[in-house]
């Protein structure tokens, strides 16, 4: 698992991916930062973290596309699986390396709360909740990237479905007040992944939301290991 | 080291690889034939793991594939059609990577410049493997093979787009390294130049199996001859020998160009038959069949039996 994490890290800098979505991310929040807290002098950071959430529809497509499409595009998966590596390891590698990327990313942006600190009083334990939420969601979306990145062999593709799913994800909240079936709302319940972040977003460290966006991550993993090992089964 | 057992790979109805066995002894080199589709490669894939098999089991130095997966694998060093490179990385990084991958144990630096060395890549470390040509991209897929020294080679195809002068360099390293080693391809003279045994296989199923000896059938009774004079004296003078079967006869200026068939050593009944005929006697050798005969008569052969 630990080569496999590494390569990753690796071959996210020796091609434009890794660039494309720090810089694509750090400059969009960057943005975000000026407009809501340096210009008009606030210093709520949690708004920051919640319009970035839009964008990550964009940018996580980014950093999942090529993780195991472009394995099976390039054969390089004959290598993985031929190795005495299991499934598990290879899949978990690539997901720790794409988590890792996202820390680095947003750990750059603590740089936005030391600039609060120093100038103005902002509320530690809120904004350790928006981090802790954002740090979830991220996981989860990135669980989703993925699994689909495992369904194809082509990363344009692998993108589109992934940007499809997320915002799917995203937007599926929307219609619960137009819904009256216990069942859909139920289901609603489960899918509608931003829904659990908006107690984050407040500053609660909330224990379900916690345990959801876990098991939600957890799943995708599972879908993705199977995916992977159904293909050599068929 | 290698047992295969009752092999069977079906895509719904098709069966690429249908019911073969065979097993492959320590040190052996086995060159494996076959058309293209003929179901090498699915084979290779099951062996090595990358793909399961319907039914039927492998085992690997005593790991079954299936049940040890793992110890299995490490026994295995594997070259697919495709070598799998990682294309933005170099070759150092690629085969460091490669080392950790398989959990080698060997001395990291020692190991990987010795295999450097024997693929003749010993100066491209440093350069992108995008940047790699052909025939330096099969030479770093082989070298990747290599890592950890595996006492087991699978190389699909390994000689594909090789100019002449790396083939021959290509077979001397494999033929170097003493590992039990099954390579495919269907060019037949690469076959018989490194291999101590053949396995040919078409449509899925092991048709024929042995040394080019066995193959090319040691104890029939074919010659070839050319003769200077007329073809009717010639024939004359064969027919009067019982044990020959067949005989075929072709004339161009003035030489008769003869291929006999027989159920017996018939030389010194045709020297003399044709010297008393007064027919002078150009040359005469045994015909042994090419690898592309002896690799048709199986293919006919097997289709004969099936009935097809």
């Amino acid at each position: 698992m630990k080569a496999i994490f590494y390569r990753e890290i690796k071959a996210y800098f020796s091609t434009p991916v890794g660039y494309i979505f720090i810089g694509m991310f750090l400059a969009v929040s960057g943005y975000f930062f000026a407009a809501s807290n340096l210009l008009p002098k606030l210093p709520d950071l949690g708004s920051v973290l919640s319009n970035m959430l839009m964008m990550f529809l964009f940018l996580i497509p980014v950093l999942t596309m090529r993780l195991l499409s472009e394995e099976k595009n390039s054969r390089t998966d004959q290598l993985l699986l031929t190795a005495p590596v299991s499934v598990r390891d290879i899949v978990l590698g690539k997901f720790f390396a794409a988590t890792a990327i996202y820390l680095l990313t947003l750990g750059i942006t603590l740089l936005y709360l030391l600039v609060i600190g120093i100038h103005g009083a902002p509320s530690y334990g809120k904004i350790f909740c928006n981090y802790l939420g954002f740090v979830l969601i991220g996981f989860a979306f990135i669980s989703v990237g993925l699994f689909i990145s495992s369904l194809t062999q082509n990363q344009a593709s692998a993108a589109i479905a992934t940007f499809a799913s997320l915002l799917f994800l995203y937007a599926v909240e929307w219609v619960r007040g137009s819904v009256q079936s216990k069942l859909i709302l139920a289901i609603i319940d489960c899918l509608s992944i931003t829904k659990w972040y908006n107690e984050f977003e407040l500053g609660v460290l909330s224990v379900p939301a916690v345990i959801y966006y876990i098991s939600f991550t957890a799943v995708f993993l599972l879908c993705t290991i199977h995916a992977v090992d159904r293909r050599r089964w068929s | 080291m290698i047992e295969v057992s009752h092999l069977t790979k079906a895509y719904g109805a098709v069966r690429a690889v249908d019911d073969i066995s065979f097993s492959i002894a320590p040190g052996e080199i086995i060159g494996f034939l076959g058309p293209n589709g003929a179901g090498k490669s699915t084979t290779m894939n099951m062996l090595t793991g990358y793909i399961s098999a319907t039914s039927g089991s492998i085992t690997i130095d005593g790991h079954d594939v299936l049940e040890s997966p793992m110890e299995a694998k490490k026994c295995i060093g594997y070259l697919p059609e495709l070598p799998p490179l990682y294309l933005e990385m170099t070759l150092d990084e690629y085969l460091e990577f490669v080392y950790d991958l398989k959990g080698a144990s060997q001395p990291r630096k020692k190991h990987l410049e010795g295999i450097k060395e024997l693929t003749n890549l010993g100066h491209m470390g440093g350069r992108l493997l995008r940047n790699f040509s052909k025939g330096y991209r099969q030479r770093a897929g082989l070298a990747q093979a290599l890592v950890g020294d595996p006492p087991v080679l699978i190389l699909d195809e390994p000689t594909i787009g090789l100019d002449p002068a790396q083939i021959i360099e290509f077979r001397n390293v494999v033929s170097g390294l003493g590992k039990t080693t099954i390579f495919s391809t269907h060019i037949l003279s690469e076959a018989s130049a490194i291999c101590s045994r053949m396995l040919i296989i078409n449509r899925g199923k092991l048709i024929a199996a042995g040394s080019r000896e066995e193959m090319s059938g040691e104890n029939e009774f074919r010659y070839t001859l050319q003769l200077s004079g007329d073809a009717d004296k010639v024939r004359t003078a064969l027919e009067g020998i019982e044990d020959i079967l067949e005989l075929q006869m072709e004339e161009k200026d003035n030489t008769v160009y003869v291929s006999i068939n027989c159920n017996s050593d018939v030389r010194p009944a045709v020297c003399r038959a044709l010297a008393s005929a007064d027919v002078p006697i150009l040359m005469m050798k045994k015909a042994t069949p090419t690898l592309e005969e002896i690799f048709l008569r199986a293919v006919s052969g097997a289709e004969r039996r099936t009935g097809k």
